[in-house]
């Protein structure tokens, strides 16, 4: 039996998001195929809002449905401290720790001459503007080969604008990414981190 | 280590196969291009064989999506269960039901004698260097894990060399997690220095055989050297200094035996590299690996031939494959691999 051509569509196009395989993609695809057409339409709807209501934040990169997003625009979170990470999805992490009251930057990526990603096509550049001498930079990439270069070359790019760079101690395995590490380990990462300058 | 049940599907030309095996010698015979070799390799994998190189992709039967390995092994402390799938360019293992990350062998593994062993003394470095990571991946599990990290290193720094993006960047990861390839190899080729001349003597080998590393590098210099050599690699387009670029020494009798040896002094050399594999691996475990023969016919010469049927009768389970091996007396079970189907003689 030959799979019908808009189911066959629907699987396609789900298997394209991250992390769904084509089994997970199929599954997906019958549970919404199996739900009431109001159900599928309010998720359309969401996706469509998402989409049409969310960008960057122009100061941190991170995404918000605001001008500046929540964390940039709160009078109470400390502007002494800024904290690099590599996805929007990072600074979710670190948040629910509940142990960072400082703002973010999110670097869009890490450098990767594999991939040709070099220094210029991450939010590097907008990160040094908002560098100011005594500012502590607090470097949260992850502990994989790319995360630690990302981490070097902003080490040597932050220093001599006078900023106090630390780098989040994990008590990850080598090559662990933010993403995975639980709340109370990235709760213990942050308190430790090491001062570089 | 043994094997007891093998499970293939959808892997390279074997057809479906479910096979019990048992103790003692398996004998599988068969035109040459019919899969034997394909076998041996399957039964290598799920002992935990490393592979430098292998194109997971290549394991996929033509015009298929996923390959499916399954083994019960007998280890020491009883019957394990090995499942592998590769699909779209990774490779999932289990054991016991749960997922490994890399193999939580906790047994011997499996040494394989192949034809193309006689690479191990006059090929590329590249052939001595995979015989070194992939016995001290298995021998240290820290090693493999190092290893991984430094390759990936490695290929970014190639890269940045090659885009004009700084190589420096990838120095420190390099030079750290080189140093340590380089003190764990040189404790391993120690350790050979001391086993080889006997294990070499013992196979019929004449003269002394020693090993011994060729470094581009110190380990304690690699970040200084590394640094001093941007301009010349970027030229190049390749990192020229590192662990990646050393080699193993063997020498016969105070030549080089890349150069000097004969043929058949080749065979024994490499015969001892995978004796001396087995020794370790028996060592390290406490438990006999399974032993994997391809084309039992290329050790021929007599005394060789008796020495390797001397350490056959000695370990517990062996596999071999040849054209023909209805001479083999003391075969246990006996398969025939044609156009891909494994198939018990009686
Ligand atoms: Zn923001």
């Amino acid at each position: 039996m030959g799979t019908p051509s808009s189911l066959a569509q629907l699987i396609r196009e789900l298997s394209r998001l991250p992390g769904i395989g084509p089994k997970s993609a199929q599954r997906l695809a019958y549970y919404l195929f199996g739900q009431p057409e109001q159900e599928v339409a309010r998720l359309a709807e969401v996706l469509l809002a998402a989409k049409r209501d969310l960008h960057d934040c122009p100061r941190c990169f991170g995404v918000t449905d605001r001008e500046l997003c929540e964390i940039c625009s709160d009078p109470q979170r400390d502007a002494a401290q800024i904290c690099v990470v590599e996805e929007p999805g990072d600074v979710l992490a670190i948040e629910r720790s509940g142990e960072y009251r400082g703002l973010y930057h999110v670097l869009r990526g890490v450098i990767s001459p594999m991939r040709g990603v070099g220094p210029g096509s991450l939010r590097i550049a907008a990160l040094l503007e908002r560098v100011v001498p005594g500012v502590e930079v607090i470097l949260a990439t992850s502990t994989t080969v790319e995360g630690e270069a990302t981490s070097l070359y902003l080490q040597q790019e932050l220093v001599p604008l006078g900023a106090r760079v630390s780098r989040i101690a994990y008590g990850l395995p080598v090559g662990g990414a933010l993403e995975y590490a639980d709340e109370v380990t990235l709760g213990r990462a942050l308190a430790g981190r090491q001062v570089v300058s | 280590m043994q094997i007891r049940h093998l499970t293939l599907q959808g892997y390279r030309n074997l057809a479906r196969t479910e096979l019990d095996l048992p103790p003692g010698l398996v004998a599988i015979s068969g035109d040459n291009g019919q899969g034997k070799t394909n076998l041996l390799e399957a039964v290598y994998l799920l002992a935990g064989g490393v592979l430098p190189g292998l194109r997971l992709d290549a394991l996929i039967a033509r015009g298929g999506q996923v390959a499916f390995l399954a083994a019960d092994l007998l280890l020491p402390d009883g019957l394990s269960r090995v499942e592998i799938s590769i699909a779209a360019g990774r490779r999932r293992l289990s054991q016991d039901g749960v997922p490994a990350r890399r193999y939580q062998l906790s047994a011997g593994g499996a040494v394989w004698l192949r034809p193309d062993d006689l690479e191990l003394v006059y090929g590329a470095p590249q052939a001595r260097r995979h015989y070194l990571d992939a016995l001290l991946t298995r021998l240290s599990r820290r090693y493999g894990q190092v290893l991984s990290v430094f390759e990936r290193a490695l290929l970014q720094r190639n890269a940045a060399l090659r885009a004009g993006l700084d190589p420096s960047l990838w120095e420190p990861q390099l030079s750290l997690h080189g140093a340590e390839l380089i003190e764990l190899r040189r404790r391993l080729v120690r350790r050979m220095a001391e086993l080889l001349p006997d294990v070499h003597a013992e196979l019929g080998g004449r003269g002394q055989l020693a090993a011994q590393l060729q470094e581009t590098s110190d380990p304690g210099e690699l970040a200084r050297e590394l640094a001093a050599r941007r301009e010349q690699d970027r030229q190049r387009g390749f990192t020229t200094i590192g662990p990646q670029r050393d080699d193993l020494l063997l020498s016969l009798a105070g030549a080089p035996a890349q150069a000097f040896s004969s043929r058949g002094e080749a065979r024994t050399i490499a015969l001892s590299l995978r004796r001396l594999e087995w020794i370790l691996l028996s060592e390290r475990y406490a438990d006999s690996p399974l032993l994997l023969i391809d084309e039992l016919s290329g050790e021929l010469d007599r005394s060789r031939r008796d020495r390797l049927l001397q350490w056959i009768s000695t370990t517990p389970q062996v596999v071999v494959t040849d054209t023909d091996l209805s001479g083999i007396a003391q075969a246990c079970l006996r398969l025939r691999v044609d156009g891909g189907r494994v198939e018990v003689q009686e």
